[in-house]
């Protein structure tokens, strides 16, 4: 958005860099177009060679399917209290991780804070085994807590509020301690509407990056009824190349509805806080 | 004589990090009850003294009492002070009534009584109708009369200031000081007031406090800070030109700058005593000119007029000065500066402190 304001006043700048941002839009749509269209086409419409995104029939049999295999609900339900738990738990303690690092200091909160930052780049492959043998002895193998309790703190979500909460005045805050305003107090009404667009966008990006896990609750779900919608894809993935792309494209096409309607409504709040947050002054 | 609202620093130390310290030894007494200035320039120490006050700062060493209670360690906000602070610090997203009442609301002050403050102090400082506005759709006074207003409602003892007024426009300022008194008739806090600016520290304070590398250089009214500054650093930071200081010689009972003597008064040779180099200081609006009849040779460099008044450069020997004269003087040639002696200030040359006067 900067670059545009800048180069406003050049019309030939503009010009060039609507074309860049068209140009990076396609990009990124064209994926996801070719997924809800696919999931209308037949299979050996799907496989035609060149590059078509419309299909040539349009069929709902793809969807149909799925409903009729699958419990479709209830897939979207386990996915929706994974990703739900997931997200708030780690909002939770990471806005009050950020608080306590900003606006409680004491000598040690800058070694606290640069111990947080250096598991974020610990990998997951390395903390996923024994993550699954404490939830093993924890007898949580194969429940909705296994895979939500070893995510229930991110370091980047604490390191992104934190650098959110720092830029809001400290008067503000020594304003609230002549009050008597007590840390809770404060951080609900002074300091949380003050950091919402960053608040906002940390928690879809959580829900949305949790929605979309594959692997861990691969490892940890085995019964049917605890698979997510995510998981379920593979129940159309045959071995020997004889995978129902339309269906698999149907599912994930649902899959993604929830969370796009979500960052939808999101996305108007998270404008509107922009516009109105007047942290500057 | 203590009132019940003092406020006493003993042997206060404060250090950031343990080596140096940005206060030391601050002995310091700010009576109840009055307007109490703590001027210095920037990095003097005055805010970090207010925020030591407010609780905002830890005391490294050293005893604080406010109202004759120890409160070294005693929380902000049980320290009962209202505090305004420099940007003001109202809360962005809180309409004005809200900012306001934000602080009764915590103490749990009846919605009644809230609105009844609320309204007192909006119409005191009369932005009542602005109360539903939020501070960004206020222009920079009236946020500033809003964080009064907030400061107002908390009926607190204790008054903190720190640099209200230092975002304002010129305009607004004149007419903000004389609000700023008129708040403290309300009620009579203890009114501490940091500011770098003289003539608002000269025009609200009932005392003023002079700080310059955390020492406190002088105490007292404006009267006795502007009329018998304590040293050459006083007397400068005060007085607007500031007050003109020549380094003199003095022999046999005269004084001499360049080529040219003057006699000292008797009175005023056993203030001197028997130092050979003295510096004086007289103000810009005591100089007085004498064609041909004055003291020292002047030399004139440029003048400026301001409207209302002349300022005038000139060189006497070595020393650069500046008078402020009546606009409509004419400046002659041959023209002698006269010392006038019942407005001249003597400091010694090493000290730089100030020597003292004859008995009047």
């Amino acid at each position: 958005m900067k670059i545009n304001a800048r180069t406003i006043k050049r019309g030939g700048g503009q010009i060039f860099w609507h074309l860049i941002i068209i140009l990076t839009v396609c990009i990124f749509l064209y994926p996801l177009l070719y997924m809800f269209f696919s999931s209308f086409k037949e299979l050996k419409d799907i496989f035609t060679a060149g590059v078509r995104l419309l299909p040539k029939k349009w069929i709902d049999t793809n969807y149909s399917s799925v409903f009729n295999k699958l419990d479709v609900p209830r897939l979207l339900f386990n996915s929706l209290v994974i990703a739900g738990l997931t997200m708030t738990v780690k909002m939770l303690t990471s806005i009050l991780a950020a608080y306590g690092l900003v606006f409680i200091p004491n000598r040690h909160s800058s070694k606290i804070f640069y111990f947080f930052v250096v598991t974020m780049f610990v990998p997951f492959s390395v903390i996923m085994l024994p993550n699954y043998l404490t939830l093993t002895k924890l007898n949580l193998i194969n429940t909705l807590i296994g895979v939500v309790l070893p995510q229930l703190a991110d370091a980047t979500a604490i390191f992104r509020i934190r650098q959110a909460m720092r830029c809001v005045p400290i008067s503000l805050i020594e304003a609230a301690r002549l009050d008597k305003v007590p840390h809770m107090t404060c951080l609900r009404k002074i300091v949380l509407p003050l950091v919402r667009p960053a608040v906002v966008s940390m928690a879809i990006f959580l829900f949305v990056n949790s929605w979309n896990e594959y692997f861990w609750p691969l490892l940890i779900l085995r019964s049917n009824e605890l698979q997510t919608i995510t998981l379920a894809t593979k129940y159309f993935s045959g071995t020997e190349g004889s995978t129902g792309w339309g269906n698999v494209m149907a599912l994930a096409s649902i899959s993604i509805a929830l969370p796009l309607i979500l960052y939808l409504f999101a996305q108007r709040t998270i404008i509107s806080t922009f516009m109105s947050s007047g942290i500057k002054e | 004589m203590s009132g019940e609202n003092d406020i006493v620093f003993e042997h206060v130390y404060k250090s950031y990090d343990g080596k140096n310290n940005v206060i030391a030894d601050l002995n310091l007494t700010i009576p109840s009850g009055q307007r109490m200035i703590l001027l210095g320039p920037s990095g003097c120490g005055k805010s970090t003294i207010l925020r030591m006050i407010a609780g905002l700062e830890k005391i490294s060493g050293g005893d604080l009492y406010m109202g004759g209670k120890r409160v070294n360690d005693v929380d902000p906000g049980d320290r009962n002070v209202a505090m305004v602070f420099q940007n003001y610090a109202l809360y962005p997203h809180m309409t004005v009534k809200r900012n306001i009442q934000f602080g009764m609301e915590i103490a749990k002050v009846p919605k009644a009584e809230r609105d009844k403050q609320t309204d007192w102090a909006l119409d005191i400082l009369n932005l009542s109708e602005y109360k539903n506005r939020l501070p960004r759709q206020l222009s920079g006074g009236q946020r500033q009369r809003v964080a009064l207003c907030r400061a107002l409602v908390k009926k607190a003892p204790y008054f903190l200031l720190d640099e209200p007024l230092s975002n304002l426009d010129a305009q607004l300022r004149t007419a903000a000081r004389a609000e700023l008194v008129r708040i403290h008739e309300v009620y009579q806090p203890t009114f501490i007031y940091v500011t770098h600016d003289q003539i608002e520290a000269m025009t609200v304070g009932q005392r003023i406090v002079i700080l310059d590398k955390s020492i406190i250089q002088q105490q007292g009214t404006p009267d006795e800070i502007y009329n018998q500054p304590a040293n050459v650093f006083v007397a400068k930071f005060i007085g607007s030109p500031c007050m003109n200081i020549c380094k003199a010689n003095v022999e046999n009972g005269k004084l001499i700058v360049g080529d040219e003597a003057a006699p000292i008064p008797e009175a005023w040779q056993k203030i001197v005593g028997d130092r050979k180099v003295v510096r004086f200081g007289i103000r810009p609006e005591h100089i007085e000119f004498l064609p041909d009849d004055g003291d020292f040779s002047i030399k004139v460099t440029y003048t400026e007029n301001h409207g209302n008044l002349l300022c005038v450069a000139f060189t006497v020997g070595e020393n650069n000065l500046m008078a402020t004269l009546d606009p409509f003087y004419v400046l002659q040639d041959n023209l002698k500066l006269k010392i006038k002696w019942d407005k001249i200030h003597f400091f010694d040359d090493e000290t730089e402190l100030n020597l003292g006067y004859p008995e009047r």
